[in-house]
């Protein structure tokens, strides 16, 4: 049975060619653009919480770093979607 | 006294920081100061769209791709050689941390071959404001790099010349905790700069 941080790994292989071939699909920009920045957001999630090994403890340092995540991914998305017209 | 038991067991839980104490703050402190370069890249986009659009289609997102498959992949070895020492097996340790620290420097390989090709092309730091930040941006990332790799290799030597013990451990959690770092900042540069389009 794999480890809990194969299963990571290989979700985060797998997230970061899909927003790769995302980013080459004639979709709605709205939509790539929420799309590629979530699934970077889900993939430093998963670095935070399995990698870094601060999902099972409830200090500070596991709350600072989802707010970064959080904010992190607000910026992008909010400054890309300012730019973009449906 | 069940108040009692539960405030130990939440003492409990909050004392388990990975990595040796300390190692946080200036972390932290550092991930702040990316989130700045988001913000003035976004502000820097808002501006020039267009330009930012042309120059972003002149950078390779096939090395970009590869930059973040490898690093990811020097991440999970290095969790690896976390649990192996964990479990005091030195050589598997070793082994780990030869494919962490190889694969670190086929990032390094890929970067330096990706600003060539930016160079080659002719888009220099200041060329315009987008190849400013990006180089700025991706080359403060690679300093981390270069850290971090420091950082991987002083463990593996130690591992030839001292048990892997709980002391090993600790900085070998450092130093992972630094390099999943450099990689969890890597996840957002390659969005940024490679794959968000503007329309």
């Amino acid at each position: 049975m794999m480890k809990n941080t194969t299963v990571a790994w290989v979700i985060m292989m797998l997230a970061t060619i899909l927003s790769y071939g995302f980013a080459g699909l004639a979709i709605a920009a709205r939509i790539e653009i929420l799309a590629v920045v979530l699934i970077g957001a889900l993939k430093a999630a998963l670095i935070v919480h399995y990698f870094m090994e601060l999902k099972k403890e409830a200090h500070p340092y596991n709350v600072t770093f989802g707010t970064w995540i959080v904010l992190s991914t607000l910026i992008i998305v909010g400054g890309s979607w300012g730019l973009v017209q449906l | 006294m069940s108040t009692n038991v539960s405030a130990v067991g939440q003492v409990s839980r909050m004392s388990r920081v990975p990595g040796r104490p300390g190692i946080f703050m200036p972390i932290i402190l550092d991930i702040c100061t990316f989130m700045a370069f988001w913000i003035f890249v976004m502000i820097m986009r808002s501006e020039s769209p267009a330009m930012f659009e042309a120059s972003r289609q002149q950078l390779n997102i096939h090395i970009g791709l590869a930059i973040t498959l490898v690093l990811l992949t020097s991440s999970w070895f290095v969790v690896r050689a976390l649990d192996a020492a964990r479990e005091g097996v030195s050589a598997e340790v070793q082994s780990n941390l030869r494919v962490a620290i190889a694969l670190g420097f086929v990032f390094v390989g890929l970067k330096i071959l990706g600003w060539w090709e930016d160079v080659h092309a002719g888009n220099y730091i200041d060329k315009n404001e987008f190849f400013g930040y990006y180089f700025c941006v991706t080359g403060y990332h690679f300093l981390h790099v270069l850290a971090g790799l420091v950082f991987l290799c002083m463990c593996y030597v130690r591992t030839q010349s001292a048990p892997v013990d709980g002391e090993y451990v600790k900085w070998l959690e450092s130093a992972g905790v630094f390099w999943h770092v450099v990689d969890m900042l890597w996840v957002f540069i390659f969005p940024l700069f490679f794959l968000l389009r503007v329309v």
